[in-house]
């Protein structure tokens, strides 16, 4: 899977990709809007991430030229600016997905892995995690052959457990994915640990394994190490 | 009071005192003018009557002479020496059936050796009646004075003072959130041009300092966002080092934390300036009782795990014109702020009229005074995840839309009531 991160922040992309090529993925990076058109002109991406403020110009203007090109590349567009036009704007013209800083790596992570399983659907589309299986397109997951019933806070954290396997999730990222920054944040803790329970019994009712580790003081990782 | 009630006050205490000071002068000298004159006209007579019994014989034997002037000859023997003298009589008149003021001259003459003591009596009447109408008239011109002055005081301030108030109305309807900048017009005097340029130069600066602070403010909340998002990320990558401790990764994960914070800290400030700005303009409608219960369907799992009921009771649905966001904002900041101060088993009642949200819920005392209750920063707990902005944000959007909003305390109840105004209240429609 090939990625371009389009950021002229050099720190953070350098971050993102540090991140993103754990995760196995093939990052590229340029730092403005030309050297980006250029790129995404002359080579296919899986997925581009896009920082709206670039130096020479807005990054909506490669967006433009994918879908000029009718390119069927994944978009996800990040801004700093909490504004809602920019957002209404980029999903108008195209884009997939939008962000706004500070994001999770987390979920950047998720949001790539969710755009790339839509638009790969001729693909067997289940994500299989040992004896767990989940299919994204009817939100259903089966535990040894056997399908559980989740609620959909429980199947959405499973599905981001998922995506970031093996990876130390902070609690606020997992509230944040969950219920956006609207909720409190001590609130929503224990409702983490609410829901993380249920899923817990869930899978082990059906002789799954408990794959959720708690990193005391700091949220969750699930691994199989 | 208005500045021509003002001045005028003044300008008719003057004119009173002037007026009356005036009328009374006025009634005295003309008083004493016509008495002398009077009196001049009784010693012409006198001399008139000496003269005339000197020539004519036949008039010394009438004695007493009653047509228009009473005039009375009385012969003696010897000579009176009388002084000729003036005095004022009462004498009664047959024809007005009265009795009247008189003037009397009284003196003794010699006429053709005889000595003769005579009186010419004259009617005080015209005289009197001399003096009330010049002082009639004087009360004329003095109300006919006023009338003019305050005339004249309304129609010159009026022209006058239509500068000042041209300046005035001009101030009254400036908002210095509107890009539209004060432009007052020019005027002939001087003391008006001055305060006119004064004021320009006042707001203008005004202006500049305002569009810097707002400048600022946004800058700061949007380039902040870049660094906060480094740092948060760093961090992330960071917690996946197998090799650190359990302490470093739980500092790691406070700092995680307190950057989230931040950030929603200057999105929150971001969004009040924002407000401020006049930046949520675009309006929807949107049924208010429906649009709650959306609200409240995001709040569920919340309700659930801290053991809350809440009760709504809907007696109608007002259709509100409101901007998407600030909508959002407002009500979902009241429902979570009466979720937050909330006690384990509570309860929460909302109630919706035809021009009212009344949200009602159980909770500890507040600890806050109910006048800061709605500032910034003010929090009712220590918890570090909260803000201290929601209902400072609830305020600022009630001020933006001129709604009303106050708080009281109620058998232990908080108690948050919003009124609507006309203006964002499209029609009630009744789907209940």
């Amino acid at each position: 899977m090939k990625l371009l991160i389009i950021e002229d922040e050099h720190l953070l992309a350098e971050t993102m990709m540090a991140y993103l090529n754990k995760e196995g993925y093939q990052c590229e990076w340029v730092d403005n809007l030309e050297k980006a058109k250029t790129k995404s002109w002359d080579y296919e991406y899986d997925c581009l991430v896009v920082d709206v403020n670039l130096p020479d110009g807005k990054g909506f203007e490669v967006v433009k030229q994918l879908k000029e090109m009718r390119s069927d590349c994944g978009i996800i567009i990040i801004s700093a600016k909490h504004a809602l036009d920019d957002k209404i704007y980029g999903l108008e013209i195209g884009a997939d997905d939008y962000l706004t800083k500070p994001f999770d790596l987390v979920e950047l992570n998720a949001r790539i892995k969710s755009i790339l399983r839509r638009r790969n659907f001729n693909a067997q589309n289940t994500i299989v995690f040992n004896e767990i299986e989940v299919f994204p397109n009817d939100k259903n997951v089966k535990v040894n052959n056997e399908f559980i019933k989740l609620t959909k806070k429980e199947y959405d954290l499973l599905l981001y457990f998922i995506t970031n396997l093996h990876r130390v999730i902070p609690k606020s990222s997992i509230a944040e994915h969950l219920w956006g920054d609207q909720m409190d944040m001590a609130d929503s803790y224990d409702f983490i640990y609410s829901h993380l329970k249920n899923l817990r019994k869930k899978i082990l009712k059906k002789n799954g394994k408990d794959y959720i580790q708690t990193v005391y003081g700091v949220g969750y990782k699930f691994t199989d190490e | 009071m208005k500045l021509l009630r003002f001045t005028n006050q003044y300008y008719f205490i003057g004119l009173l005192i002037a007026s009356l000071v005036g009328s009374v002068l006025a009634f005295y000298i003309t008083k004493y003018n016509i008495n002398e004159g009077f009196n001049q006209k009784l010693y012409a007579e006198k001399e008139q009557l000496i003269h005339e019994l000197n020539e004519f014989d036949e008039l010394l034997s009438t004695y007493t002479l009653n047509i228009g002037d009473k005039i009375n000859i009385k012969k003696v023997d010897e000579d009176p020496r009388i002084e000729t003298f003036i005095k004022d009589t009462v004498m009664y008149s047959t024809y007005e059936k009265n009795n009247l003021n008189h003037r009397q001259i009284l003196f003794s003459e010699k006429i053709k050796e005889n000595y003769y003591i005579i009186s010419i009596t004259k009617s005080l009447l015209s005289q009197e009646n001399l003096i009330k109408d010049v002082l009639e008239i004087i009360f004329v011109i003095i109300i006919l004075l006023f009338l003019t002055m305050v005339l004249l005081a309304n129609i010159v301030s009026k022209i006058v003072w239509k500068p000042f108030y041209d300046t005035l109305f001009q101030l009254r309807s400036y908002n210095i959130k509107k890009s539209e900048s004060l432009k007052l017009l020019p005027t002939k005097v001087l003391e008006f041009n001055e305060l006119n340029t004064t004021i320009e130069n006042m707001t203008f600066q005004v202006e500049k300092d305002y569009k810097l602070l707002r400048e600022y403010t946004e800058n700061v909340s949007h380039e902040i966002q870049t660094p906060l998002a480094i740092i948060k990320n760093k961090i992330e990558l960071l917690l996946q080092d197998q090799t650190l401790n359990e302490e470093h990764l739980i500092t790691l994960a406070q700092l995680h934390q307190s950057t989230g914070r931040l950030s929603r800290l200057s999105k929150n400030l971001s969004i009040l300036t924002k407000i401020e700005n006049n930046q949520f303009v675009e309006n929807t409608e949107i049924y208010l009782a429906d649009y709650i219960k959306e609200r409240i369907e995001d709040f569920e799992e919340l309700l659930i795990l801290k053991d809350i009921e809440l009760t709504t009771k809907f007696k109608d649905n007002p259709k509100l014109l409101l901007n998407e966001t600030l909508a959002y904002l407002l009500f979902n900041n009241l429902i979570s702020n009466a979720i937050k101060h909330n006690i384990k088993g509570g309860g929460i009642a909302i109630e919706i009229t035809d021009k009212s949200f009344v949200i009602t819920n159980t909770g500890k005392p507040l600890i806050v005074s109910k006048v800061e209750l709605f500032n910034r920063f003010v929090k009712s707990t220590n918890s570090s995840e909260s803000t201290g902005l929601g209902l400072s944000m609830v305020k600022k959007i009630i001020s933006f839309y001129n709604f009303y909003i106050a708080y009281k305390n109620e058998d232990n109840l908080h108690v948050i009531t919003v009124l609507f105004i006309k203006k964002n209240i499209l029609n009630t429609k009744n789907i209940f």
